[in-house]
C-alpha cells in the first residue's frame, strides 16, 4: 500500500512537468501580454513595447520557462505582474472561497442526491420516481450561471434572504456571514452535480437490486432498511465514489462561472482575470495547482475503493 | 394517495422556484433605500453639472450614510493613474486619491487645483505654476516643488501625447512652491494637457516615485492629496476609501464643477465594489447593496428611471470610430477609405449597438457639440453620407480592388461588436468584401499594436477631449498610424499658435479636409453614459464618472 502511494507521488512529477510545458506553451504564444494590460488601451506602441523590454517579456521563451521552472524548484511560483503580494499568499486567500463554495456545493450534492437517487430506485417506475426523475432532468439540462440568476431573482431580490452577490470569511465575519453569502452560489453549482448524482445513484442500487445475492437476502427475510442500506447501497457506492471525485473537480472548474455571477473572489475569478490580463505566472501557479489537486483527488478515491469494497486490492 | 400527494408536492415546489425565478425584478421599495428624491423621465442631452449644493433630500435634512457603495465593473490592474490609462483606475482614485496641479471643469477649461496660479509667458514657451502651501500628502509630508517636478516628469516620461507637446523639455523647482517649465517652442496647451490626458498627471511624493517597482514603472503606495485615502484594496472584491482628515480644500465653499472645486468629503467611507457580471449589479442595485453604478446595460435604463427608488444621471459618453490601418494594407488608400466612409449609415450602426436614438446622437464633427469653442460642422456632408453607389465608385477605382476589407473588432465588446456586424453588411451590400476579425481584447489590443498586416481597421471609442490635438487616433505613434503630413502639420501648429482663433481656424479646416479627403477614421457617432443612483443621494455628480467628493447618501 506504502509503496503504491509513493509510486502514484513520484509519477506527480512527469505529469506536473508535462503540464507546466504545455500551460507554458499555450499561455505565451497567445497574443497579448500584460505590459499593454497595465499601460491600457491608449498606450502608445512604443511605451509598451518598452515596458514589455523591462519585464523580461522579450526574452525568448526557453530562457524565460527556465527562469520559472527554476523558481518553482526552488519553492517560488513566481509574482503577480498585478498583486501586489507572494503567489502562495495569491493562491490561499483565492483559494478559500473556491474550497469553501466547492465543499458546500459538495456536500449540498450528495446530501441531497444520494437519498434521492436511492429512493429513486426503491420506488422504480412510481410517481415519486417519475418526479425524482423529472427533477434530475431539469437539474443537467440547467447552466449554473442561468440558475444562478434565477436563484439571484428569487432567494436575493425577491424574498431578500440571501445577498446578491460578495464573498465573507469565517475569520472576519463569522460562519453564519459566511454560509449566507456561499449558500446561493453552492445551490446553483451543486445542483447539476447532484442531477448526475441522482441518476446514477438509482442505476447504481437498480443494478445491485436485481443480483442473486440481494434476492437470496430478500428470501432470507432481511428487512427492506437493511437490505437497501447494508446490502445494496453499500455495493453500489463504487460508482458512486468514482463520480463524487470527478464532481468535486467539476465542481471546482465550474466555480468559475459561478463566483463571476455571484461576484465571489475564488480561484476560478482569478484564472478568468489573469488569462485576460495575461497575468503569466498566475496562470501557470494555478494550473500547477488545480492540476496537483487533480492528481491526488484521484489518489484519494482510488484508495477510498479499497476501504468500502474489501476485494479491491491496491498493488504492493 | 401518498404518492400523490409527494408527487404533487414537488410539482408545486417546482412550478413555485421557476415561477420565483422568473418573477421580474418587481417594484417593492428595498428597505434599505430612501425615499423621495427627483426622478428623471426624460434623457437631456447636455452634460449634467454636478450638484454640490442643497438638493431636495438635503433640504429634507436627517442622517446620511457613513458608508457608500459605487460599483465598478473590472479590478484595475494598479491605481497609479499617471502610468496606466485604464479607465477603471481613474473612475476610483482621480480627484479622490490623488489630485493634479490642474483640472477641467465642466465647460472643458483647465482650472488650478494644486496650483495656486499658474502663469504664462506671452509666447506659450514657459509655464510658472505657483503651488498652494500647506497641502499635507496622505503620509503626512507637506507637498513642495520636489515632489510636483518628480510627479510631472514621470508623467511626461509615462506619456508620449505630453513628450510630443513639451519636448525635451522638464519641470524644474524655482523654491519650495514653485515649479516651472521652459520648452523650446510655443506650447499653447499644456494645462488642457495636464487636465484632460489619458495619463493622469497625478501628484504623488516623491519618495513614493523613487520607490517604484523598476520593471514595470508602477509605484508601490498610492499616496496623494486628494480628500480620500485608499483604506483596502481586497482584490476582486473591492477598493475602500477613507476620508483624509488632514484634506485641505481649494476654492469656495458650493463651488464645485466637474473635477474641480472645493470639496468636502462628507461621506467618511466609499467602497468601489467589484462587479463583473451585470444581472448582479442590477440586482445588487435593486436589494440596496449597491448605492450607484454607471454604465449599466441600456435595456435597464427605463427600469430605473421608473423606479422612484433611483435617479438616473447622465454625461456624454464617447466617440464611436472605425480607425483605418494607415501603417499597412488596403486603409492605405485614400479611395479605400472614402469608399468605406460613403457606404456607411451611422444611424444603423449607432441604433445596432445602442437599441435607441435617445442613447446616442449623430453629428460629423470630431469634437462634442459641448465643447463650443472647437465644435465644428465643416466637412458634415461627408459624415454619414450612406451612399453605396459612390462607395463601389471609389472601391473599384482603388489600387484595392477586388481585395476584401478586414475589421478587426474585440468581442468583450458588444456594443463594438454590433457595429462590426452592421459594417461589415453594409459594406457588402455596397459591393466591397468585408471580414470580421474577433478576438479577446488582449489578443486585439496585440494584433493591433504589433500585426498591422492582419486588419485594414478596428472599432474603439474615445472620451471627450479638451483640444483636438488630443484626440489619439489623430496620433503618428498610436495604432491607426495617422502620419498624414497635413494632418500633422495642422496639430502642430494648432499646438503653438498662441492666437486661440487661429488655431481654431486651422482645426476648422483640418477637419474639413479629414471628412472629405484623408479619412483617418469614420466617426459613427457620439454616445451618452448613465448612471443609475439612489434617489436619496445628494451631491453625487457624474462627469465622466462618478464624482463622490460631496456625496451624501440620506437615509
Amino acid at each position: 500500500m506504502k509503496k503504491y502511494i509513493i509510486r502514484r507521488l513520484l509519477a506527480l512529477i512527469p505529469t506536473l512537468f508535462v503540464v507546466s510545458i504545455v500551460i507554458f506553451s499555450i499561455i505565451h504564444m497567445t497574443p497579448g501580454d500584460p505590459a499593454a494590460m497595465i499601460l491600457g488601451d491608449k498606450a502608445s506602441v512604443e511605451d509598451i513595447e518598452a515596458l514589455r523590454e523591462a519585464m523580461g517579456l522579450n526574452d525568448p521563451l526557453p530562457v524565460q520557462y527556465i527562469n520559472w521552472v527554476t523558481g518553482v524548484f526552488h519553492g517560488d511560483l513566481g509574482q503577480s505582474v498585478f498583486i501586489d503580494e507572494p503567489m502562495t499568499q495569491i493562491l490561499k486567500e483565492y483559494m478559500a472561497p473556491t474550497f469553501s463554495l466547492t465543499i458546500y456545493a459538495m456536500i449540498i450534492s450528495t446530501v441531497l442526491a444520494i437519498p434521492l437517487g436511492v429512493i429513486a430506485a426503491k420506488k422504480r417506475g412510481s410517481f415519486t420516481d417519475q418526479g425524482i426523475s423529472f427533477l434530475s432532468m431539469i437539474g443537467i439540462s440547467m447552466p449554473s450561471f442561468l440558475l444562478g440568476l434565477l436563484l439571484i431573482l428569487g432567494f436575493a431580490v425577491q424574498l431578500r434572504w440571501f445577498p446578491v452577490g460578495g464573498y465573507k470569511t469565517i475569520a472576519k465575519d463569522g460562519l453564519i456571514a459566511h454560509i449566507r453569502y456561499l449558500t446561493l452560489p453552492a445551490l446553483a453549482l451543486g445542483f447539476m452535480e447532484a442531477a448526475l448524482i441522482i441518476r446514477l445513484t438509482r442505476s447504481s442500487v437498480l443494478e445491485v437490486l436485481a443480483s442473486d445475492y440481494v434476492k437470496m437476502a430478500k428470501a432470507k427475510g432481511v428487512s427492506e432498511f437493511a437490505l437497501i442500506m447494508k446490502h445494496a447501497f453499500k455495493n453500489a457506492l463504487i460508482p458512486i465514489l468514482t463520480v463524487l471525485g470527478q464532481t468535486f473537480m467539476a465542481l471546482l472548474a465550474g466555480a468559475a462561472i459561478v463566483e463571476s455571477v455571484f461576484n465571489i473572489p475564488g480561484i476560478g475569478r482569478l484564472t478568468v482575470n489573469s488569462v485576460n490580463r495575461r497575468d503569466y505566472e498566475v496562470i501557470q501557479a494555478v494550473v500547477l495547482m488545480v492540476s496537483l489537486i487533480n492528481v491526488v483527488m484521484c489518489l484519494a478515491v482510488d484508495l477510498l475503493y479499497g476501504l468500502v469494497d474489501p476485494r479491491v486490492r491496491l498493488e504492493d | 394517495m401518498k404518492k400523490r400527494a409527494v408527487s404533487a408536492v414537488l410539482a408545486v415546489v417546482l412550478a413555485a422556484s421557476l415561477m420565483t425565478g422568473c418573477g421580474g425584478s418587481g417594484n417593492s421599495a428595498p428597505e434599505t433605500q430612501a425615499a423621495g428624491g427627483s426622478q428623471e423621465t426624460e434623457a437631456q442631452a447636455e452634460t449634467e453639472k454636478p450638484d454640490d449644493g442643497a438638493g431636495t433630500a438635503a433640504e429634507q435634512g436627517g442622517d446620511f450614510k457613513d458608508e457608500i457603495h459605487i460599483v465598478i465593473d473590472s479590478n484595475p490592474s494598479s491605481l497609479d493613474i499617471a502610468v496606466t490609462t485604464e479607465d477603471v483606475a481613474a473612475n476610483v482614485a482621480q480627484g479622490t486619491i490623488f489630485e493634479q496641479l490642474v483640472a477641467i471643469d465642466d465647460q472643458y477649461m483647465p482650472v488650478p487645483e494644486l496650483a495656486e496660479k499658474v502663469d504664462i509667458s506671452d509666447d506659450t514657451t514657459e509655464y510658472t505654476y505657483h503651488l498652494r502651501q500647506g497641502v499635507k500628502f496622505h503620509n503626512g509630508e507637506e507637498m513642495k516643488a520636489d515632489d510636483v517636478v518628480a510627479s510631472m516628469n514621470r508623467w511626461i516620461e509615462a506619456a508620449s501625447n505630453a513628450q510630443a507637446m513639451v519636448g525635451d523639455a522638464r519641470f524644474e523647482k524655482v523654491d519650495d512652491y514653485t515649479v516651472k517649465i521652459k520648452m523650446a517652442a510655443p506650447c499653447a496647451y499644456l494645462n488642457e494637457l495636464i487636465a484632460g490626458l489619458g495619463n493622469r498627471a497625478a501628484i504623488m511624493p516623491k519618495s513614493v516615485i523613487d520607490a517604484a517597482d523598476p520593471d514595470t514603472g508602477l509605484v508601490k503606495e498610492y499616496i496623494g492629496t486628494g480628500p480620500y485615502m485608499l483604506d483596502e484594496w481586497e482584490q476582486d472584491q473591492y477598493i475602500k476609501l477613507v476620508k483624509f482628515e488632514d484634506y485641505q480644500p481649494y476654492g469656495t465653499d458650493g463651488d464645485y464643477s466637474a473635477w474641480v472645486g472645493y470639496k468636502h468629503a462628507y461621506t467618511p467611507t466609499v467602497y468601489y465594489d467589484i462587479v463583473v457580471d451585470s444581472s448582479t449589479v442590477i440586482a445588487g442595485l435593486q436589494t440596496g447593496e449597491y448605492d450607484a453604478a454607471f454604465d449599466i446595460n441600456y435595456d435597464n435604463i427605463d427600469m430605473f428611471r421608473n423606479d422612484e427608488n433611483f435617479k438616473v444621471e447622465q454625461t456624454l459618453g464617447e466617440e464611436a470610430m472605425l480607425i483605418f490601418n494607415k501603417k499597412e494594407g488596403m486603409a492605405t488608400d485614400e479611395k479605400i477609405r472614402q469608399a468605406v466612409q460613403a457606404a456607411l449609415n451611422c444611424d444603423d450602426i449607432m441604433m445596432a449597438a445602442y437599441s435607441r436614438p435617445e442613447f446616442y446622437e449623430l453629428y460629423g464633427s470630431y469634437m462634442f457639440k459641448e465643447q463650443s469653442d472647437w465644435y465644428t460642422e465643416e466637412g458634415s456632408e461627408y459624415f454619414n453620407e450612406n451612399d453605396p453607389e459612390r462607395a463601389k465608385q471609389l472601391y473599384d477605382e482603388s489600387e484595392y480592388s477586388g481585395e476584401t476589407f478586414k475589421v478587426l473588432v474585440a468581442s468583450d465588446s458588444p456594443d463594438f461588436f454590433s457595429m462590426a456586424v452592421v459594417v461589415q453588411n453594409q459594406l457588402e451590400a455596397a459591393g466591397i468584401p468585408c471580414e470580421l476579425l474577433t478576438y479577446d481584447w488582449s489578443t486585439f489590443v496585440d494584433i493591433r499594436n504589433n500585426e498591422p498586416d492582419q486588419y485594414n481597421a478596428f472599432i474603439t471609442s474615445f472620451a471627450p477631449k479638451v483640444i483636438p490635438t488630443m484626440n489619439l487616433y489623430l496620433s503618428s505613434d498610436w495604432a491607426g498610424w495617422c502620419t498624414d503630413e497635413r494632418i500633422q502639420e495642422g496639430l502642430v501648429s494648432i499646438n503653438t499658435d498662441t492666437s486661440k482663433d487661429n488655431a481654431v481656424a486651422t482645426w476648422v479646416d483640418l477637419q474639413k479636409y479629414m471628412l472629405e479627403t484623408s479619412v483617418p477614421v469614420v466617426k459613427f457617432g457620439s454616445t451618452i453614459r448613465f448612471m443609475v443612483c439612489k434617489s436619496g443621494f445628494d451631491g453625487l455628480g457624474f462627469f465622466e464618472r462618478p464624482l463622490v467628493v460631496n456625496a451624501r447618501l440620506y437615509e
